[in-house]
């Protein structure tokens, strides 16, 4: 019996014993498992915000440390003649660029690029600029036109370049070169301007147009860039390419210039300092526009050294100005149809009216010499167009006085501005009385005279000549014009149909136009050197000479006068021109 | 226009004859394609 009782309290022992250790355990449990949770929680928490809220970005954050981006300089447009020959067109250029956000230390990247591929003064300072002016993303060019030693060097030791990169992209070729600098013109590396204009232009091989058409259709011809997205290693270096978008190539420029016809006028012309304009006088087409001496347009491509610009500056025959429409000079005799229209239709003189030439005209003590010392007795205006003769244009200018002239002038293109597709072009001067006193001078009589043979204050530009000599022959408000149409799109052209009529009565530029033929085609013409050996093909034409320096009373008498024989420190200084205009006889009836 | 050419008549008046005459062989107006050898062959 007495051996249940101590059982008893063994048992309620355990029971005692057993009761709180389950408690505690209990509360344990719970404790951790809670904390579990929680940290499960947390956890899950964790990777659903990075999962599924910043997903996207995370992603594209693992993506960028993976892949490098950039954009691709298009391909500029290319420009080409009437038959579709390219005058500026691209060459492949394989270069090394360098990524700046991809290498930690810039320069010491570019030092050691420098050890491999010789980079001269002008690389190291065109890298200076550019890495001062340029975004961090954008790559800058080490160096363009990369033998495949070049690149198998650089390829050798890429793992100590990092960030730089071998690139292929374009440079412009102009396959013409000096023949048609001034119209094709140039292109450059871009300035500030540009890149603040448009941040494309920032990109390695981008070119800003500076000269000629490059410069007055830049926006067409310089398209739209593209893409390509490369795979990189922890580096930076490219270890291949995944994805490419090609730019848009700009617009292609459809000229009006027979190139051909071009490069026979420059064989023709040789090496004398010139200017020509063929134009296509019934609807203001230009298919040869040439200037010389000219210079190598694709030296620009890459920066002009000092010592080339120092010596085409200092070139007294001015080989980087495109004369035809910046150049202005006295027309000379050239002027004279002008007059002998305005004093047409000022009714003031009469075809028929006759002045007399002795050899010279006295006025207010100063004696005005015609061109023949022995004069040309008494002559109509038609027979003066012919002979050239100085004294009656002297009289006619002098009786009609100079605003009617410069409206005639002006009408005829002569002195103003004419909107062809180039840049730099200059407007010639027709004065008046009211256009010397604002210069704070006074005009006089003499002024007069000298305009009406074309000398004095007159000047003119060789594109205004072929304008004025376009509308005579047409007798219509005929504008010139390059671009012939962008792409397939054909530019607005003005056939003679439609052109404007200048107003002039017909009978007057039958006068004018007789007059001309005379010029070339009379025994007594002043240019039957002109003279055409085709059959059934008459042209008119017009002479001019116009002289820089004073000629002495005593030199003239001499009769050996000649300008080029003249004293003087530079060529300028006795400079003349020879001046002439052709025209056909009559229009020719296909358009 | 020659700059330093003395007299239109001498100095270009042959000058724009031959351009003249180019210009009028060649004809490039009229052609659809860059005329070939029509001025060589007619000198």
């Amino acid at each position: 019996m007495k051996r249940k009782r101590p059982s008893q309290p063994r048992s309620r022992a355990k029971r005692e014993d057993t009761t709180p250790s389950r408690g505690v355990f209990t509360r344990r449990a719970l404790l951790v498992l809670a904390t579990q949770a929680g940290v499960l929680g947390v956890l899950g928490k964790k990777l659903y915000d990075l999962q599924v809220h910043e997903g996207d970005h995370l992603r594209d954050l693992a993506a960028r440390n993976r892949t490098s981006k950039r954009l691709l300089a298009p391909a500029r447009g290319q420009i080409v003649d009437r038959f579709g020959l390219q005058l500026a067109g691209n060459k492949v250029n394989w270069r090394a660029l360098l990524m700046p956000e991809e290498t930690t230390d810039i320069h010491a990247t570019i030092a050691r690029f420098g050890q491999i591929i010789a980079l001269d003064e002008r690389d190291q300072a065109r890298i200076e600029r550019d890495l001062r002016h340029i975004r961090k993303y954008v790559p800058v060019a080490l160096k363009d036109f990369l033998s495949w030693d070049d690149m198998a060097r650089i390829e050798l030791n890429a793992p100590s370049l990092p960030g730089v990169l071998i690139d292929v992209g374009t440079t412009r070729l102009y396959p013409y070169g000096p023949q048609l600098a001034h119209i094709v013109g140039y292109v450059a590396p871009p300035n500030e301007r540009d890149v603040a204009s448009a941040p494309m232009m920032a990109l390695p091989g981008m070119r800003a147009g500076r000269a000629g058409i490059e410069q007055t259709q830049d926006l067409l011809l310089r398209g739209a860039p593209g893409s390509v997205e490369m795979e990189v290693n922890s580096k930076g270096r490219v270890m291949g390419e995944m994805d490419r978008v090609d730019g848009q190539q700009g617009d292609e420029v459809v000229l009006t210039i027979d190139a051909g016809l071009q490069q026979m006028v420059l064989n023709r012309i040789g090496d004398q300092a010139a200017s020509v304009v063929v134009m296509d006088c019934r609807n203001g087409e230009v298919l040869a526009m040439v200037s010389t001496p000219s210079f190598d347009p694709s030296l620009f491509d890459s920066g002009v050294s000092h010592a080339q610009w120092i010596e085409w500056t200092n070139n007294v025959r001015t080989p980087l100005i495109n004369k035809t429409v910046a150049g202005v000079y006295p027309p000379g005799s050239t002027f004279k149809p002008a007059v002998a229209l305005a004093a047409l239709q000022s009714g003031l003189v009469n075809p028929q009216d006759r002045f007399t030439c002795p050899g010279y005209y006295d006025m207010g003590g100063v004696r005005f010499h015609c061109w023949s010392r022995w004069g040309h007795g008494s002559i109509t205006m038609q027979q003066a167009l012919m002979y050239s003769c100085d004294v009656y244009f002297y009289l006619a200018a002098r009786k009609i006085g100079m605003e009617p002239i410069k409206a005639m002038a002006n009408g005829f293109g002569l002195g103003t501005k004419l909107d062809i597709e180039l840049p730099h072009t200059r407007a010639g001067v027709i004065p008046t009385p009211e256009w010397r006193q604002k210069r704070g001078y006074h005009w006089n009589g003499g002024d007069t005279v000298n305009a009406g043979i074309g000398q004095g204050f007159v000047q003119v530009t060789p594109l205004e000549l072929a304008t004025y000599v376009s509308r005579i022959a047409s007798g219509r408000n005929v504008t010139p014009h390059l671009v012939r149409k962008v792409n397939e799109t054909a530019s607005e052209r003005t056939p003679l149909d439609i052109a404007p009529s200048l107003q002039i009565p017909d009978e007057h530029l039958a006068i004018i136009r007789q007059g001309m033929f005379d010029v070339v085609n009379a025994p007594r013409g002043t240019a039957p050197k002109a003279r055409l050996s085709l059959p059934d093909v008459a042209m008119a034409g017009k002479t001019g000479s116009a002289q820089v320096r004073r000629v002495s009373r005593a030199l003239r008498e001499s009769g050996h006068f000649n300008s080029m024989n003249l004293p003087g420190k530079s060529a300028p200084m006795r400079s003349s021109s020879a001046l002439l205009l052709m025209m056909p006889r009559a229009m020719p009836l296909r358009l | 226009m020659i700059e330093h050419g003395n007299g239109g008549a001498d100095a270009a008046a042959p000058l724009a004859r031959d351009i003249m005459t180019d210009t009028l062989l060649r004809d490039p107006v009229n052609h659809d394609h860059a005329p070939g050898q029509a001025v060589a062959d007619a000198e």
